[in-house]
């Protein structure tokens, strides 16, 4: 391979008409997707946003007159939000939910993805089985899991008499199981994401390397381990991250199963910020949280954006095309 | 050590039979090509004896042993891909010592292995680089050391070298003819280039269709070729096949078409009459202004080459009549100039209307 050498000074490109009538096709083509962004933004986000933020600095609840004429407190709303015990819970309750029922859905999802890869005969049913929980609504998801789970309902009655001994775990009332309860719902509801994700992922690998690694004498798990596996990294990551996000907003399931109890024990920061707001009518305490929230939300974003950009240099380097190496 | 013998071998892909009835033994230590057209079945016979297709039914073995239900990795065998299939991630060091790893050799004979074939491929420099990094010969050579480093007792290569221009694969040809001298391993190597086949091979199975259409050395494919499929398949500039007949009584015999006729050497006098096609290649045209020979045709087109004159003919159809004629003798000779051209007697061919040779069995 050539060493490069400092590319020689270039003279100021002069522009071709077929190179600015392309530019300036680039740019309306830009603007034609970018328009109705801004457009939506600033005619529907903006408000709602500017709203909040004129609640978190003013103390208005609805029991108190007209909200323009609510009183200026300053950064005590932040203050009493950043201080409050509860939503310090929620945000860990909402983090842990939203690891495990990324990391189970995940598992499952890729085991299923790695068992129907390579086609056969009738895997377009096991296909359509596998796709089904994510087409079905969150709200049905809870309120059939709300018949299917009570203390002696069919599914407890199905697996005592499976295993011959009385469980009767009381899913929907213990304060300790009622998380993992809805923990294993959204699994349920979202493991065909994954899996989707993950089937798409292992057929795009080349089947070359994998057939080369069989010669070479790599068993099956080796080949998953040492070849499909780090091919897959991007894939796994953006498997990961975009269901981490959105578990960490999932509010139907557990608000109709729960409204945040027992207790306060499924009061994740979606249900909290809902019951400050329109159960409590703290409309500015609530209007603080979201925008604490929100902040949380996009230093996730920001870290996953940057974890998913580092991860498709990797994947751009590893594939980038042989003939400008062959000079 | 390896004997490989494919007995009916058959492979159906649905209703698509891809592979019919192959049979072959291939010697240890043997370089065969398997060479035909895209689709002929050549590359998945390969990929039934790396044991990546299950056959339909047939048998394959090994030094004698039955391998139809063995995995690839335990076959013995290596491949090399059209693809280089080289593991993006692992650099070339990594992916050379890959095939050594997994069989569970210790970390200092790997390096040791791993040096001795970067060595011999030539490709020492390349080690602490990336698949990303290697131009697509080295890539190729670096498939080919990962191979090597297997110590494998036959190697399939499958179109190894057709994703390389052609410099490289004159280059990378040689070298696999090469390694195959120094190791006197089994080779098997699928392509769809007569020119490479007729280059390697110490004996070339040409398919078509997923069958065998003629197995031999290069030299009795490239002079007895037992079809018109393979005569036309092996040379470049390619064989001059002309359509016509065979006609005449039991003394005379003659092949005439739309813009010729003459009289066809003794040997075919017994040959069916009919219709047929007429075949020689262009090396065997004798070309001389006003001199003696079988017919005379319009020159079309002249090319000199410098080493030698290819001059085309118009023969009346769309694929124009060839012959080489050495040095630049011919050079300046004008287009539509009428040449007469001879034809040597024994390198005259015919087939019959189904594309079989005729009279191959009298010509010498």
């Amino acid at each position: 391979m050539a060493v490069a050498t400092a590319p020689p000074a270039r003279v100021a490109p002069r522009h071709s008409a077929r190179e600015i009538s392309r530019s300036r096709a680039l740019n309306r083509f830009k603007w034609s997707i970018r328009a109705p962004l801004i457009l939506l933004f600033s005619l529907v986000l903006t408000p709602v946003l500017l709203l909040q933020l004129y609640f978190s600095f003013h103390e208005w609840t609805v029991y108190l007159g007209s909200w323009w004429e609510a009183e200026f407190v300053g950064i005590d709303l932040f203050k009493e939000v950043l201080t409050d015990e509860r939503f310090g819970w929620a945000i860990v309750r909402s983090l842990g939910f939203a690891m495990g029922s990324t990391i189970g859905c995940f598992v499952i999802g890729f085991a299923l993805a790695y068992l129907m890869y390579e086609p056969f005969r009738g895997s377009a049913i096991y296909y359509i089985i596998f796709i089904l929980p994510m087409l079905t609504v969150p709200i049905v998801v809870a309120y059939t899991a709300e018949m299917l789970l009570y203390q002696s309902g069919p599914v407890n009655d199905v697996i005592s008499r499976l295993l011959g001994v009385d469980f009767k775990p009381a899913w929907l009332t213990d304060p300790k199981v009622a998380m993992p309860a809805v923990t294993l719902l959204e699994i349920w509801n979202w493991t065909p994401f994954s899996f989707i994700i993950m089937l798409a992922g292992l057929s795009s690998i080349p089947r070359e390397p994998i057939e080369a690694a069989q010669i070479l004498g790599a068993s099956r798990w080796r080949i998953f381990w040492e070849v499909q596996l780090p091919l897959l990294r991007p894939v796994i990551l953006l498997a990961l991250v975009l269901r981490f996000l959105e578990a960490m907003a999932e509010f139907p399931k557990t608000w109709a199963l729960f409204q945040g109890g027992p207790g306060s024990s499924t009061e994740t920061i979606p249900v909290y910020i809902f019951l400050t707001t329109w159960q409590y009518f703290q409309i500015s305490k609530g209007a603080a949280l979201s925008y604490v929230a929100m902040i949380l939300m996009v230093v996730i974003v920001l870290l996953a954006i940057q974890l998913l950009r580092r991860e498709k240099r990797a994947l751009d380097a590893m594939y980038s095309s042989k003939t400008e190496a062959a000079d | 050590m390896a004997r490989i013998e494919l007995c009916d071998l058959n492979k159906s892909f649905g209703s698509v039979r891809a592979v019919k009835d192959i049979n072959i033994t291939i010697e240890d230590g043997e370089f065969v090509v398997f060479v035909g057209p895209s689709g002929c079945g050549k590359t998945t016979t390969l990929r039934m004896i790396a044991g990546f297709e299950d056959p339909t039914s047939g048998e394959i073995r090994i030094d004698g042993r039955i391998v139809n239900d063995l995995e690839p990795r335990d076959r013995g065998l290596g491949m090399v891909f059209q693809s280089h299939a080289l593991f993006p991630h692992k650099s070339i060091a990594q992916n050379i010592e890959f095939g050594l790893r997994m069989k569970d050799v210790p970390a200092p004979e790997r390096i040791q292995r791993v040096r001795e074939v970067a060595e011999m491929m030539h490709i020492t420099h390349l080690l602490d680089k990336m698949p990303a990094q290697c131009s697509g010969g080295e890539s190729q050579r670096v498939a080919l050391a990962r191979t090597l480093v297997t110590n494998p007792s036959t190697f399939l290569l499958d179109e190894p070298l057709s994703s390389l221009d052609a410099k490289l694969r004159r280059e990378l040809r040689a070298e696999c003819g090469r390694l195959q001298e120094e190791l006197k391993r089994t080779f098997i190597f699928v392509t769809h280039d007569q020119e490479e086949a007729m280059t390697l091979a110490d004996r070339i199975v040409v398919m078509r269709s997923g069958e065998i259409e003629q197995v031999g050395s290069p030299m009795d494919i490239y002079s007895e070729p037992i079809s018109y499929f393979v005569a036309d398949f092996f040379g470049s500039p390619s064989m001059n096949l002309v359509a016509g007949e065979v006609v005449g009584d039991t003394d005379v015999v003659r092949f005439r078409s739309t813009h010729f006729d003459f009289a066809l050497p003794e040997h075919f006098k017994k040959s069916k009459r009919g219709a047929a096609t007429f075949g020689i290649r262009p090396e065997h045209v004798g070309v001389a202004f006003g001199g003696k020979g079988e017919i005379e045709l319009p020159v079309r087109l002249v090319e000199p080459l410098g080493k030698d004159t290819l001059l085309y003919f118009d023969d009346g159809t769309e694929r124009a009549f060839i012959a080489v004629s050495e040095g630049l003798e011919m050079a300046d000779v004008k287009s539509g100039a009428r040449i007469t051209l001879s034809f040597d007697p024994r390198r005259l061919y015919l087939f019959d209307a189904d594309g079989r040779r005729i009279g191959a069995a009298t010509q010498f």
